[in-house]
């Protein structure tokens, strides 16, 4: 049996079981001193066939329901069908409970009926009625005696005597019964449509966040490994024109190439690393564009010897350096200064970058560098973190990230 | 001889396509240009028959200077990646190299460079 219909018989027999606590509970405790007359075994033996009928009746309800799929149905339609269903399942349910009842040996309705019937004999003799056949009279005076302990009879017993002699029994408790079926299915209709909804609910909703889980782990291993790749094979082409020019610059070259391709691999499962090893890559790519844009390119770092030990999220300063080489100097004919500082200012980390050149306005806040940046920030930090870009001075534009010391 | 110009930023990617150009004897690289305008001037000046074209450069890219041209040589794109291909196709581009330029495609290139002179004689 799987999980999920073990928990359905588990509350079936749950809330059909409180049902029989609550009943015994009122017939043998609240209400005690009932059972003068004796009976307790065949209200407990109905009570059984009831619950039983009601497990079983209920279970072949879940089944029709399960076959018409109508969790999927408009609410209009649910309403509906929720009422009519009801309707015929209490009927069929009391009709059905009532029948096996009867056929037992220890029906306690025919228990009851037997108790009346032997209690209106008893009122009846008592008021000395029995001897009399005033049933047989066609028509009693509406005020007499007679027909007022007749009627007395009747409405506490339900029993009275037809013309002949023979005593009837009128059941009045058919509708009670069906209502008192109509409000145990509504519940548990009602228990089992929202133990549905609600779960149909939490898992749309677990979904959705799946979902944006993987496209969140997606982006970042994307900005994480995210390498331009004219960048390497720009590289690979300016390395290829140095091996005669220069074979020692080559050299060093594909060592720091190699060091940024490593890197590029190592760090995706890394979630932050030291700054000392993001400078490392970070160097190495400047050195290597450098190589290719050669005077256009100027590099000044100013960093602070306390922040290198700082932990920061792998690749972050080296998108940053990157979009400065790609919008600031690659764009411009004469070149400019890439300018990288940290610094350690009222516990927080600073890395800003800066570039010769202008804004582009309007910049594209929802770029791929600046949003995975500053989702990776928020991610990482819980809103702690920020990212910025603006100009200074007309001349540079300055990336900054804020990172909160623990 | 075939008067070729090579149009790219970077001084060393320009060596290097001038260093694969010297196994082609026919072939004669009569000047270079850094950025698209000094391109320009030096297509009005040398009139060359084939120009080696880079896509990204500072200030104007390869494809907003052959827009800026009457009569344009043949063009031969070279360019780090892929993406700008079929673009180049769309502008009438003898072809597409990638760098680091492999010496059999530049071959190839030229190839069809001759053939494409051949016809227009042919007409």
């Amino acid at each position: 049996m799987s999980k999920l219909n073990l928990r359905y018989w588990l509350c079936q027999f749950l809330g059909w079981g409180m049902f029989g606590i609550i009943a015994l509970y009122f017939n043998f405790i609240v209400f005690a001193d009932r059972w003068g007359k004796g009976g307790k075994k065949e209200y407990l033996i109905s009570l059984a066939i009831f619950l039983s009928c009601g497990i079983l009746i209920t279970h072949l309800l879940r089944t029709v329901i399960k076959k018409i799929n109508w969790l999927k149905f408009s609410f209009n339609k649910i309403v509906i069908i929720f009422i009519l269903s009801v309707s015929i399942t209490s009927i069929v349910f009391f009709y059905a409970a009532n029948a096996v009842e009867h056929r037992s040996r220890y029906s306690h309705d025919n228990f009851i009926k037997n108790k009346r019937l032997e209690n209106a004999k008893q009122i009846e003799a008592d008021a000395g009625m029995d001897t009399l056949d005033y049933f047989s009279n066609v028509q009693l005076l509406t005020d007499s005696l007679i027909h007022k302990q007749v009627l007395e009879i009747k409405k506490s017993t339900g029993w009275y005597r037809n013309k002949k002699g023979q005593w009837n029994y009128e059941d009045k408790n058919d509708l009670f019964g069906i209502y008192q079926n109509l409000l145990l299915i509504s519940l548990w209709m009602l228990i089992y449509l929202v133990y549905h909804y609600v779960q149909k609910n939490r898992n749309d909703q677990l979904d959705r966040l799946k979902l944006e889980n993987t496209v969140k782990e997606l982006e970042l291993k994307t900005i994480k490994s995210h390498i331009n790749p004219h960048f390497i094979f720009n590289s690979l082409n300016s390395i290829r024109a140095l091996v005669d020019e220069n074979p020692e610059r080559a050299r060093t070259a594909i060592t720091e190439l190699s060091n940024i391709l490593r890197s590029s691999m190592k760090t995706e499962n890394a979630e932050t690393v030291p700054l000392a090893r993001e400078l490392d890559i970070v160097k190495d790519y400047l050195a290597l564009e450098q190589m290719r844009f050669e005077e256009r390119l100027q590099i000044e770092l100013c960093i602070d010897e306390d922040t290198l030990q700082q932990h920061v999220p792998p690749m972050m300063l080296q998108t940053l350096v990157e979009n400065a080489i790609k919008h600031g100097i690659s764009k411009r004919v004469d070149g400019g200064l890439v300018k990288i500082i940290t610094t350690i200012k009222e516990n927080n980390l600073l890395l800003m970058v800066q570039n010769t050149g202008e804004l582009e306005a309007p910049i594209n806040m929802d770029g791929f560098g600046i949003k995975s940046t500053q989702d990776r920030l928020n991610l990482m930090y819980q809103g702690k973190g920020t990212f910025q870009i603006h100009s200074i001075d007309n001349a540079m534009v300055e990336s900054k990230v804020i990172i909160p010391l623990a | 001889m075939q008067k070729v110009l090579i149009i790219d930023d970077e001084r060393l990617a320009r060596n290097e396509l001038k260093k694969l150009l010297q196994a082609f004897p026919d072939i004669e690289v009569i000047g270079e240009a850094a950025n698209a305008d000094e391109g320009l001037e030096k297509i009005e000046n040398f009139s060359p028959d084939l120009i080696f074209l880079d896509i990204q450069m500072p200030g104007k890219t390869g494809f907003d200077m052959l827009t800026e041209l009457e009569k344009a040589p043949h063009v031969i794109f070279t360019t780090a990646y892929d993406e700008f291909a079929l673009k180049a196709f769309e502008v009438n581009a003898l072809d597409y190299l990638m760098k680091p330029v492999e010496p059999k495609r530049l071959a190839d290139a030229i190839q069809k460079y001759k053939l494409q002179k051949i016809k227009k004689w042919q007409l």
